[in-house]
């Protein structure tokens, strides 16, 4: 579903991504890990073209993204995005921020787009938050509410930037439990995440990038229990 | 002490009431509205534009030709003074207008967009950067990521500065005498110039425009105030 | 902050003392303009007339430079033309140096007494500016001229009747616009800003006296014409405080010895007839 070839990413003269190549399946849910700086989000930002390589190729559903001819707008609307911070748009209610999207890209009439915001807040538990600003609600909440927003575009798969990492304790679960469900019902993942519980639970494969390169790529089982790179092995040995 | 009255008293009665006079000072106030309005108007549509025009970067980082253009157009404005800006305008831009009010409005309007333009800047900037990201990985394109979620966040920022920014312009119509036409400024101009006494005349506008911009004043707080309403950060 | 408001009351004093240099001439005008100046001193010699204006040995003239050839900015930047040169003829009779202020020709008749000791400006005498101030004797008779495009449908007095016409704020053309039936005034800071915007086609006409009439009728001879409708002819005379008869004695004595030695003729053909 998605491909990368020789990946290469610099801000300036600091090289950030140094040759990344990865191939990601329908259906898989791929954890990638690392310790910050390594690279991680950088990688995953350049799969929706969010950061725009510097040489390389990503391909998505047959198609070569990074070719300038490419209506990128398109591509994004079949790939989700949960951020760190939610980015929420704070100037709308959570009902719009969720039928924006599909009613300005003539996905859905405004009715269709309303109904189908109303039971996926449903799913999360909250549909009494429909007429709130994000404002009003909790971190877990606007996360929740984030990734119903892009999954209010039936997107074919959904990339997750450390969506937990800018939450209180006590809230982390809430949304991995979103995310959980939404791995059971099948959907296509890349997970960026520091929760290992996460990655050993659902993660089909787990990565670890650093120093903008993918040093191990393993089956949750085999990755925990028999790390073979000395950096994944000292990494875990901090984590875990 | 009476007699201070009485000239007090016979002073206000020829600067406004004999000749019907407060007519002229309502119709002078009536000009300077006109101008402000529209030109606020034009201003901010102006100002808006220039300000997206500055911002545009291209690929590579560097800046477009519009945002050259931008900055040309809001250094040559903040960098003349308004009332020569209005004698070229008047004199040599729209030589053969007729219609002293449009000259004005266009010439208000520009100017004030250069102002506005910077303050819009300032407060598009000041949006967080991951509400452009959030809205470009829904696939919105960056217009309508801009128009949807930027501006109006942005819009909410500047309120303050932009009421500021009326405010000024307001009083800065007070040049428009300069090319014949009677705002409230140059009524009280020419009423002194017929009776001979300047105290009430000016006074008299002064307040009349203190007045004003109280209630204009008034009126950006309470905007200012239902625009905070989703807002409880 | 203390330090910063103390600094702000000494400046609004040095201000202040600037405006009230000029000393107050008498007590007409001192007492009218007693509650312009508030926090001013009012000079305090208001009992002897006429001298006190005098008696510094400088007097404050007020004129508007934008009325050639009576008075204009000269190349060197100072006011010139006929009225200057005439009350600087005047000051020398007098013993005392002339000082000229340029302002706004709708305030020279409401500074008299406060900025400027006297005025003069192509003056003309009326009743509303007798109310205010005096006149010296008149020192020359002037009379309006109407400034038209080169074709025009104005071909007299009444023609005027619903037009667009200019004049300068103030000015004896602006006060005779009211007389004709509809018309709309414009006013101007500058009679040659009227012109231009004559020129420019925003107005019908413009009221001026004659001889800077004549000045800008030769200036833009191919594209406006001046035309005579025979107004009734008015004086220009030079404004002085109210009641002050000791000045007004004094310059109309000195522009009578001004005439009869032929100062007075040489300073019309240098300037007016030239």
């Amino acid at each position: 579903m998605i491909t990368v070839k020789n990946l290469h990413k610099s801000f300036g003269k600091t090289e950030v991504l140094k040759g990344i190549d990865y191939h990601v399946e329908k259906g898989e849910k791929i954890v990638i890990i690392g310790p910050s700086g390594s690279g991680k989000s950088t990688f995953l930002r350049c799969m929706n073209l969010l950061e725009q390589p510097t040489s390389g190729e990503i391909w998505f559903d047959g198609k070569e993204i990074t070719n300038p001819g490419t209506n990128i707008n398109k591509v994004r609307e079949h790939m989700g995005m949960v951020f760190q911070n939610f980015n929420l748009f704070n100037n709308l209610t959570i009902l719009e921020n969720i039928t924006l999207a599909p009613t300005k890209l003539k996905r859905a009439e405004k009715e269709e787009a309303r109904q189908r915001a109303e039971s996926l807040l449903k799913r999360v538990n909250l549909l009494e938050k429909a007429d709130a600003y994000p404002s009003q609600l909790s971190g877990g909440q606007r996360q929740r509410i984030a990734i119903v927003r892009s999954l209010a575009m039936n997107p074919k798969v959904m990339l997750f930037d450390e969506p937990t990492s800018a939450l209180d304790p006590e809230m982390v679960g809430e949304v991995l439990d979103v995310m959980k469900e939404l791995a059971d019902d099948g959907m296509t993942m890349v997970v960026v995440t520091h929760e290992m519980g996460f990655a050993r639970e659902v993660g089909s494969k787990v990565v670890f990038v650093d120093e903008g390169i993918i040093m191990e790529e393993n089956t949750p089982g085999e990755f925990f229990e028999n790390p073979r790179n000395p950096r994944l092995k000292d990494f875990l040995s901090k984590v875990l | 002490m009476n007699e201070w009255f009485a000239d007090i008293a016979y002073k206000f009665q020829i600067a406004f009431l004999d000749g019907d006079r407060y007519k002229l000072y309502l119709k002078g106030l009536g000009v300077t509205l006109q101008i402000s309005l529209f030109a606020a108007i034009l201003g901010v549509a102006i100002g808006t534009v220039v300000a997206l025009m500055k911002l545009s970067v291209k690929k590579d980082g560097k800046r477009t030709f519009l945002s050259v253009l931008a900055q040309a157009y809001i250094d040559v404005i903040r960098g003349t003074p308004s009332v020569l800006q209005l004698l070229i305008m008047w004199f040599i831009v729209m030589k053969g207008c007729k219609n002293g009010i449009l000259v004005a409005v266009l010439t208000f309007g520009i100017n004030s967009g250069a102002y506005v333009a910077e303050i819009m800047r300032a407060g598009i900037l000041a949006v967080d950067h991951g509400q452009m990201e959030a809205g470009r990985s829904l696939g919105l394109s960056k217009g309508q990521t801009m128009r949807y979620i930027i501006l109006p966040q942005a819009i909410k920022n500047v309120l303050p500065p932009i009421g500021n920014e009326f405010i000024v312009l307001l009083k800065e119509t007070a040049i428009v005498g300069y090319v014949s036409l009677s705002d409230l400024t140059r009524t009280a101009s020419q009423v002194s110039s017929r009776t001979f006494e300047a105290f009430m005349p000016l006074v008299g506008a002064a307040v009349i425009y203190f007045i004003i911009i109280k209630i204009l004043s008034k009126l950006i707080e309470l905007l200012e105030r239902r625009l905070r309403k989703g807002d409880h950060r | 902050m203390k330090k910063a408001a103390a600094l702000l009351v000494l400046t609004m004093t040095v201000a202040f003392a600037g405006c009230g240099s000029t000393p107050q001439a008498d007590g007409t005008s001192a007492e009218s303009n007693a509650d312009l100046e508030a926090g001013t001193e009012v000079s305090e010699a208001q009992d002897s007339e006429g001298e006190d204006v005098l008696a510094d040995g400088v007097l404050t003239v007020g004129t508007n430079a934008e009325f050639p050839p009576f008075e204009y900015v000269g190349d060197d930047g100072e006011p010139d033309g006929f009225d200057i040169a005439l009350i600087k003829a005047i000051g020398d009779k007098l013993g005392v140096e002339v000082e000229v202020e340029n302002m706004e020709f709708d305030s020279l008749v409401a500074s008299i007494g406060s900025k400027i000791d006297v005025a003069i400006a192509g003056m003309t005498v009326t009743d509303e500016r007798k109310n205010m101030v005096d006149f010296s004797d008149s020192y020359y008779e002037a009379v309006q001229y109407v400034l038209v495009p080169m074709e025009t449908g104005i071909a007299a007095a009444e023609d005027l009747a619903g037009k667009t016409i200019g004049a300068q704020l103030g000015t004896t053309g602006d006060i005779m616009i009211e007389d004709f039936e509809g018309a709309t005034a414009k006013q101007y800071n500058k009679a040659v800003d009227a012109v231009n915007d004559l020129i420019g086609g925003r107005l019908d006409a413009v009221i001026v006296d004659k001889n800077p009439a004549l000045v800008f009728a030769d200036k833009f001879s191919d594209q406006i014409q001046y035309m005579d409708f025979s107004f009734e002819p008015e004086d220009y005379a030079i404004a002085l405080p109210k009641g002050d008869t000791a000045l007004a004695d004094a310059v109309n004595g000195a522009l009578a010895e001004l005439k009869s030695d032929g100062t007075f003729d040489e300073l019309v053909s240098q300037y007016i007839e030239n």
